[in-house]
């Protein structure tokens, strides 16, 4: 059983992540607090704000510190922005706004980056202290480890909605929030902190305002993505990754090109099922808590063309970079090698923004040369206009095979890895072997099968099935959703997938 | 929709799934031999807090983690033989002592030994003896007595491993060209892991340089000394494993595996070519050694180095054949080509120094370690006489763990196998290394294999009766749930499948295998030195009462040893050197 302090202490082993039985729990009771006060506005997001502050600390420990000082700072920049007569203050705040959510997100994501950089290239042997931890230690007499700096989960989302909502603010869309603890709730909302999506303050600000209202059918809604995000993140996402894909990612060379190729396809599932599994849990969350979060992904391997694909993956971040990176940019407004050039610019930091690695600004550069060649075969593309279903499946075809191109660089650890995994593909295909590894493995390709099938079936069947759901009775709803639940155990608790070889 | 409702929908759905999971046994229900239907067990999951991963903060104070043993560079190595102190390091550049690590200190000393810079030197460097150094930096006997899981050793082990401690003493003071140590091992040892570790601690000791014998071609990534692509048909073929129904014999060599040479067509030589990765101390050598079975009474093999010289070795008759190959220059390239009328068989290559230390790699995927018997013994006889094999290492058992019902069969069975490598390996040492930790799935957590311990305990148990020594790797590790502290460890020790050591984690545990033996060798070489003192002593005039150390006038079990098998048929042909 656990103690008192098992639960409000903070244990990495036991973040409040959705997958796990703890949040729920937390969830649970998050809800029984919220049925008793949900009619008091002020005493609703207050309580929610502190509940998600409890989530942050049960997720990063200490880290949650971070997350108060970005509340504040920007709150009260918000304020400065607002209220200033003069343009050159309001200019002064937006511009420490950014720069204090972007000194702290590259503190603590791209140290270990810049100094491996500056090593390699002037052959340096620089060492990364945490200056953070280490003031700390010497202010307070604090014990922490100075010799390394860890991400706070969250980091990327949170600091770039704050930026959002002051930017919003200079931009004159968007009115600073009246309370700091509403605007604290704004940032810190516990279902869309850790991975996003990233909520705009235009579109979360005035939600704050309104009264709580929860339709049978919307209920219905969050319920079908709740369990719809559990089964894609924990059925399909977890149980390839773990019997699979991690096992061949992690040496690509003891396995043959064939194995490769297929832990690089089932890859791009998984990273999808995953993302996209854990957005649909964090907006049904919470939309039953009253709040609506924008829509993250859209079928994105129905995307016809690498730009496209952006306008359906992660939609927050590619709109977010649109709005904040690449308009200020220039945009398409200055030529068009400018617009190319900035098109690359944002896909570029856009790749490094997932990860602080040269691989993922490969990814990056390779989906910005994607969009950049498209925008000129289109222009000479005798089917661009054409609405046939074989010039249509084509597209898809070729876009989907491009993305899963650029996840080499997305998934590997190293750019070695990367070229490993190629080597292999080009070398050692050892088609030979394909019999025997679709039998060995015939479960995990069957629920690979399960995922692409039912990211590929038609919308409107899909559609069917959300409103055939919506619309059954409550105790059909509770059967349901234990079937579910149980179907997901099953995968969840399965024995680990024996190695298997398949070559000698 | 007042959120009430919500409540009350949760609290109907836990209170199912609860009525759920106390219906379903906490083993599940059984659909098919090895489909079962689970559910969350309450009392597990209040339980769950008594699964502990191992801890292994101080296993990791205790060695280095790199992913490549040769990723530091030791300035110098120095070796005192004649110290209170007696075991023997080598010194990395600038590092400073951590807590924890065993103790290193500088001791005077007055006889010293420099076998070789290995790094500086070029081609054809050999192993140095200047004397008179003035300081050496050592491991501490006491203190790895107390940080190192040592080896279990039986009476005749001990015996055995301090004749090979003489030997590879012999081999440092250049009184013995070579010796070998052929390290037998599953997956878990794959691409030379650990082996890639443990054969630089020895070589930078003890001398000796190059990869040793490798698989013509090796599967996949092979070896990180070189990379090796074929030119023409070579198929592998191998004992363990998925073994091809054409093959009608068992002549498989020393490395479980061969590599079927094809024949010429169409005026096209079948070609290897191996392009050796610069700077490494692996990947150096002076020569090649080709162990090959020529169908045909006469061919050749074509050695083109570095794209510029060419020489020819003629095989003066049929059958197996060693060929020694001496280039005279660096090599980065070797192109080999094959003029064998009929084929034949590439049993290895040996890429290895002229003196010093050879250690050999040989990974058997997805083998128990039961497949020596399957060998030939004459093939095998053939390659041993010109090995000259000093230690046996032989690190399998994970693949058993998911399989096996009775430890009694696999105790049985790999008795039976050690039976056999005493005949083909007389006076040999083995060390039976047993597997390590692998994990299994209860309720999410990741758990030791409860089979794991059992196949673990049969393995010691047959080394033990059969007079061997054992490592226990997976004690070593931390013991249970180490497996899932590896993995998650940062850097990750181990690889996500929960059973094969990532390359740090590989060199991890080879650092602490080679801790271990030197560990032995240190007691080895305070036995000598003890005994050194007593015959001083005793030529003094002194009386020594009718003490013998166990060590005095010991007789290396390697020196000069042949074996029974190889010495009545190794017929190898003097090949003819016809340089183009």
């Amino acid at each position: 059983m656990p103690s008192l302090p098992d639960i409000f202490l903070y244990n990495p082993e036991k973040p409040l992540i959705f997958t796990q039985l703890y949040f729920w729990i937390f969830y649970f009771l998050v809800l029984v607090v919220y049925s008793v006060i949900y009619r008091e506005r002020a005493l609703r997001n207050a309580f929610l704000f502190a509940a998600s502050l409890f989530f942050y600390w049960k997720t990063s420990g200490l880290f949650f510190l971070l997350l108060v000082f970005s509340t504040v700072s920007d709150y009260y920049l918000g304020n400065l922005i607002y209220r200033a007569k003069h343009r050159g203050w309001k200019k002064f705040g937006v511009f420490m706004s950014v720069f204090i959510n972007l000194f702290m997100l590259s503190y603590f994501k791209y140290t270990y980056l810049f100094v491996d950089t500056i090593n390699n290239l002037f052959n340096l042997n620089l060492e990364v202290v945490n200056h953070l931890a280490l003031w700390s230690n010497q202010l307070t007499g604090t014990h922490f480890d100075i010799t390394a700096i860890i991400l706070p989960v969250g980091i990327s989302f949170y600091t770039f909605q704050t930026i959002s909502y002051t930017v919003d603010i200079y931009r004159g869309k968007v009115d600073p929030v009246r309370h700091i603890l509403d605007f604290g709730f704004y940032v810190s909302f516990f279902p869309q902190l850790v991975a996003g999506p990233i909520v705009r303050a235009s579109e979360f600000i005035p939600q704050l305002y309104k009264r709580y209202h929860l339709t049978r059918e919307a209920f219905g809604y969050a319920l079908f993505l709740i369990l719809k995000g559990l089964f894609k993140k924990i059925f399909i996402g977890d149980y390839i990754a773990v019997n699979f894909i991690d096992r061949i990612f992690a040496n690509p060379v003891e396995f043959s090109g064939f194995e490769n190729l297929m832990a690089l396809y089932g890859y791009s599932l998984q990273v999808y099922v995953d993302f996209s599994g854990y957005t649909d849990i964090a907006t049904g969350v919470a939309l039953l808590l009253g709040f609506r979060l924008p829509v993250n992904f859209n079928s994105p391997y129905k995307a016809t063309s690498v730009a496209n694909f952006w306008k359906r993956w992660h939609i927050s971040l590619s709109s977010w970079l649109r709005d904040y990176l690449y308009i200020p940019l220039g945009g398409n407004r200055k030529g068009r090698i400018r617009t190319d050039v900035n098109l690359m610019i944002t896909m570029l930091l856009g790749g490094l923004w997932h990860g602080a690695s040269w691989q993922f600004m490969v990814w990056g550069g390779l989906n910005g040369i994607g969009i950049v060649v498209y925008k000129l075969w289109s222009k000479i593309s005798p089917y661009e206009k054409s609405n046939h279903w074989l010039v249509r499946l084509w597209k898809i075809f070729l876009t989907f095979n491009f993305i899963t191109f650029t996840r080499i660089w997305f998934r590997s650890e190293s750019m070695e890895k990367a070229n490993q995994l190629m080597q292999q593909v080009a070398h050692e295909f050892n088609a030979g072997i394909i019999p025997d590894v679709l039998w060995s493995y015939r479960l995990v390709f069957m629920v690979m099968a399960l995922g692409y099938v039912t990211h590929w079936i038609p919308s409107k069947w899909k559609l069917s099935l959300l409103n055939g759901f919506i619309g059954t009775a409550v105790w059909v709803k509770v059967v349901i959703t234990v079937l579910v639940v149980f179907i997901i155990y099953q995968a969840y608790s399965a024995d680990l997938q024996p190695f298997i070889y398949f070559q000698f | 929709m007042k959120p009430i409702r919500i409540l009350i929908f949760f609290a109907a759905v836990a209170s199912v799934l609860l009525g759920i999971s106390l219906l379903v046994p906490p083993d599940g229900i059984r659909l098919t031999n090895d489909l079962y239907l689970r559910f969350f067990n309450p009392s597990a999951f209040l339980a769950q807090d008594t699964i502990q991963y191992a801890d292994l903060s101080g296993l990791v104070s205790l060695s280095e983690i790199t992913s490549d043993p040769e990723s530091f560079r030791h300035s110098e190595i120095r070796i005192v033989t004649d110290t209170a102190v007696p075991v023997l390091s080598a010194e990395p550049t600038g590092e400073s002592p951590r807590e924890g690590m065993p103790v290193r200190e500088e001791v005077p000393a007055t006889r010293e030994h420099t076998p070789d810079r290995i790094h500086e030197a070029g081609k054809n460097a050999r192993p140095t003896l200047p004397e008179n150094k003035e300081v050496v930096r050592i491991l501490n006997v006491d203190s790895l007595q107390q940080s190192v899981r040592p080896l279990e050793l039986t009476d005749e082990g001990r015996h055995l491993l301090f004749g090979f401690f003489e030997t590879v003493d012999r081999v440092r003071l250049g009184e013995r060209d070579q010796v070998r140590i052929l390290h037998y091992g599953d997956s878990q040892i794959e691409s030379d892991r650990m082996t890639s570790l443990i054969r630089h601690r020895f070589q930078e000791v003890f001398g000796g340089y190059g990869c040793g014998l490798v698989a013509a071609v090796p599967l996949y990534a092979g070896n990180p000394a070189f990379t090796a692509r074929p030119y023409g048909d070579f198929r592998r073929f191998t004992v363990f494993g998925k073994r091809d129904a054409a093959v009608n014999h068992n002549a498989y060599g020393v490395l479980g595996c061969y590599t079927a040479l094809p024949r010429p067509e169409q005026g096209e030589l079948p070609a290897l070519e191996y392009r050796f990765i610069k700077d490494r101390q692996a990947s150096r050598f002076d020569r090649v050694k080709l162990y090959l079975h020529s169908y045909a009474e006469s061919g050749r093999i074509i050695f083109r180095v570095n794209d510029h010289r060419s020489d020819t070795l003629h095989l003066a008759k049929g059958g197996f054949s060693i060929l020694n190959y001496t280039p005279d220059t660096l090599v980065k390239k070797l192109f080999l080509q094959f003029d064998l009328e009929q084929g034949g068989r590439l049993y290895g290559i040996s890429f290895e120094s002229e003196r010093g230390i050879q250690m050999d790699n040989i990974a058997m995927r997805g083998s128990s370690g039961l497949v020596f018997t399957r060998m030939d013994p004459k093939l095998l006889g053939d390659m041993v006489a010109d090995l000259g094999v000093g230690l046996l290492i032989l690190q399998f058992g994970g693949n058993v763990v998911p399989y096996i019902n009775n430890g009694r069969y696999y105790y049985d069975t790999f008795t039976r196998e050690i039976e056999y490598l005493k005949q083909v390996f007389p006076g040999v040492p083995m060390i039976v290394v047993g597997p390590s930790d692998m994990s299994v799935r209860e309720n999410g957590r990741y758990v030791t294999h409860p089979k794991l311990v059992p196949v673990r305990n049969a393995l010691r148990q047959a080394a033990m009766d059969s007079g061997l020594i054992f490592w226990d790797l997976f004690e070593a590790m931390g013991g249970y749930n180490s497996m899932p502290s590896f993995v998650h460890s940062d850097p990750p020790l181990a690889r996500p499948d929960y059973i094969h050591f990532s390359y740090g984690g590989a060199n991890f545990m080879a650092e602490m295998f080679y801790n271990a033996l030197m560990l032995e060798y240190g007691k080895y070489k305070e036995g000598e030195r003890l005994q050194a003192a007593r015959l001083s002593m005793a030529s003094a005039g002194e009386t020594i009462a009718n003490r013998q150390s166990p060590i005095a006038n010991r007789q290396s079990p390697i020196a000069n040893r042949q074996s029974p098998i190889a010495s009545s048929q190794c017929q190898s042909p003097m090949p003819i050197a016809n340089r183009q």
